[in-house]
């Protein structure tokens, strides 16, 4: 059992894209936020603006990274798309060479590229989205948590995306893409 | 991979380094784990070994053989006590470099046999080479392998001797082909052609509909192919209406809704009434 | 045998015959090659969409069981004709003059080796060596095996078949 969670915190982001680089570089060593397994939408919202004093601060420092186009700083608030690591997942369901499996020690599911023979299909079972094909390594792309230190988390700096210990996490909900089909 | 290696813990020696593995265990698994390095084409980790490339030939022998010892495939052989493995040896080295002999008078075109003939030093085939070079196969297989692995089993080997090569049934396009590519994806040679355009691919001569995303058009795998492997994973068609895109704009919308934020983006809105489940919360991993 | 994916030139015959032929053995994929010679016996062939029977039957993929039927000599993909005329054209029978034998079968039939007669007659095949070295060189017509021949001999072995049928 995992010690550790993911939380997003939808209400804190400021769609500054830290993350989907932290995830590019990390993971494809290149600048790119659209090749990120992390995906940011940027969101112009009054009603986040008048909310934003707590962390106002911190976001008038930041430059906005990448490629994207975002509303002004002032403006700009974001919402976070990951993998929730579902409990029964799409991915896994689909994937017939056994690629996709749960890592023990983080809980995430992760993607073997010995084992996959790239049918692409879990790309199309992700009912959220996050299973991403990604062209110039012709490799499926998803989230593993950086095997427990993702590095989107740590580039937060709004305390949007975090990893904490699951006893300190008061929402055990967990994201379950086939149950309830 | 479904190969359970079942014995006790061993010690064998390969390369003259000392290295655990356990009875029944196939030497190249033992030998990649130790990180000693074996070449093999046909080897996939996605399905069972067959020695059929020849290629991880390495010679086996043990100190009580009496100086003798024979050449066997890595990926299938079974590690026992005492096994003393030699992966680069001449009479190895001379067997791989036969062999890539033999490809490229039978494959000369091929950027892949070429570059690995080049590697054991051979430029020209020392043998009469293909007087009409077909295809670029070497006929390892893994192509038969991956799709009977995926549950098409679409593609097989028909004839024999010379005239043997992969094809579907009646050597026409396979009735049984999903379209999913695996089999193009995992050749070593890259000899299986996938032709993409309009909205369309074609492989081993059939044509396949790609799956559009319904809002953006985006293609990546076939219909066929998604309701292939989504009866086999029981997913309804409502799992692949739209492309991995349009689902994450759809999931911030709705992740945006959960945590009670207005609904602006992208300006999609509801309007695309995709079924589509709440994540319930966004709280992720376990 | 050849593998040509052109359909038979004959319509595909009555598949009855594969129905029984199935019923006769356990429905798995080992009972593959008696069934695949049960129905080559019957048909003197492999009717394409017997093969597909097969396959559905045993639970076999399709392009496995086409796999089998073209790996194996003794099965033909193609319709042959009512008496195969195997020619041997082994190391002995090859020395002790099968080339003449074929060329002069060729001459009398019209047809080259692996063609069948337009009347469904005949077959023509090569084959490697069938273990009958002393008898070179060996031809087998339908179910009778001749020894020693020579060119002369051919038109004999031609007619003498259809007479014994």
């Amino acid at each position: 059992m995992p010690d550790m969670i993911f939380v997003v915190d939808v209400a804190r982001c400021s769609a500054c894209q830290k993350c989907e680089i932290a995830c590019a570089v990390h993971n494809v060593k290149e600048m790119n936020a659209a090749r990120a397994r992390i995906a940011i939408f940027p969101r112009p919202s009054p009603e986040f603006r008048a909310g934003s004093a707590r962390w106002g601060e911190a976001r008038r420092a930041l430059p906005v990274e990448g490629g994207r186009e975002s509303p002004p700083l002032n403006e700009a608030s974001g919402t976070p798309v990951t993998c929730l690591q579902c409990d029964d997942a799409g991915c896994v369901r689909v994937c017939q060479v056994g690629a996709l499996q749960r890592s023990p020690t983080t809980g995430a599911i992760e993607i073997d590229h010995a084992h996959c023979v790239r049918c692409k299909m879990c790309v199309p079972a992700c009912p959220f989205g996050n299973m991403t094909w990604d062209e110039p390594l012709r490799q499926v792309a998803k989230c593993d948590l950086c095997h427990g230190m993702p590095q989107c988390a740590l580039a937060c700096p709004t305390g949007a995306l975090k990893y904490r210990p699951v006893s300190e996490v008061a929402m055990p909900a967990i994201g379950t893409a086939c149950g309830g089909r | 991979m479904s190969h359970e290696p079942s014995g006790r813990v061993v010690k064998i020696e390969i390369d003259g380094r000392v290295v655990e593995a356990r009875t029944g265990e196939f030497l190249l698994a033992v030998a990649r784990r130790a990180g000693i390095d074996i070449p093999a084409i046909c080897q996939h980790e996605a399905v069972d070994p067959a020695g059929n490339c020849r290629m991880c030939l390495v010679e086996i022998t043990k100190a009580s053989w009496d100086g003798w010892s024979r050449l066997v495939t890595a990926c299938l052989y079974p590690t026992e006590q005492d096994l003393i493995v030699k992966t680069h040896s001449a009479p190895v080295i001379e067997a791989r470099t036969v062999l890539c002999d033999l490809w490229l008078a039978r494959c000369p075109d091929s950027a892949y046999v070429q570059k690995l003939a080049a590697e054991f030093g051979i430029e020209k085939t020392s043998y009469q080479p293909a007087a009409v070079p077909t295809d670029q196969c070497i006929l390892c297989g893994l192509c038969i392998r991956v799709c009977e692995k995926l549950g098409p089993a679409a593609i097989y080997t028909v004839n024999r001797g010379g005239r043997k090569k992969v094809a579907g049934p009646f050597e026409g396009p396979p009735p049984d082909c999903i379209g999913c590519a695996a089999c193009a994806e995992v050749c070593p040679t890259s000899c299986i052609t996938v032709a993409e355009r309009d909205g369309t691919r074609t492989i081993w001569d059939k044509e396949f509909q790609l799956l559009a995303c319904t809002t953006c058009g985006r293609t990546l795998v076939t219909i066929e192919e998604a309701r292939y492997f989504g009866r086999k994973g029981g997913l309804g068609e409502s799992y692949y209406q739209l492309c991995d895109r349009c689902k994450r704009l759809q999931t911030a919308q709705q992740a945006t809704k959960v945590a009670g934020l207005p609904l602006t983006v992208g300006g999609l809105g509801e309007a695309s009434g995709r079924p589509f489940r709440s994540p319930g919360s966004l709280t992720t991993s376990r | 045998m050849s593998a040509t994916a052109a359909a038979p030139a004959i319509p595909e015959p009555d598949l009855a015959p594969v129905d029984a032929i199935l019923a006769g053995y356990p429905q798995t994929e080992t009972s593959l090659v008696q069934v695949l010679q049960d129905v080559n016996r019957t048909f003197n062939y492999l009717p394409c969409h017997a093969l597909e029977k097969v396959a559905a039957s045993l639970g076999v993929p399709l392009a496995r069981v086409f796999s089998v039927a073209t790996f194996y000599k003794a099965f033909s993909i193609k319709p042959r004709g009512k008496v195969i005329i195997r020619i041997c054209t082994g190391t002995a029978c090859h020395i002790r003059g099968a080339p003449l034998l074929v060329d002069e079968f060729v001459r009398h039939l019209g047809i080259r080796a692996g063609e069948t007669t337009p009347d469904m007659g005949f077959t023509l095949e090569t084959v490697n060596c069938v273990g009958a070295c002393a008898m070179a060189p060996v031809v087998i017509a339908g179910p009778r095996h001749h020894g020693g021949l020579s060119p002369a001999d051919v038109p004999d072995v031609i007619q003498g078949k259809s007479d014994d049928d």
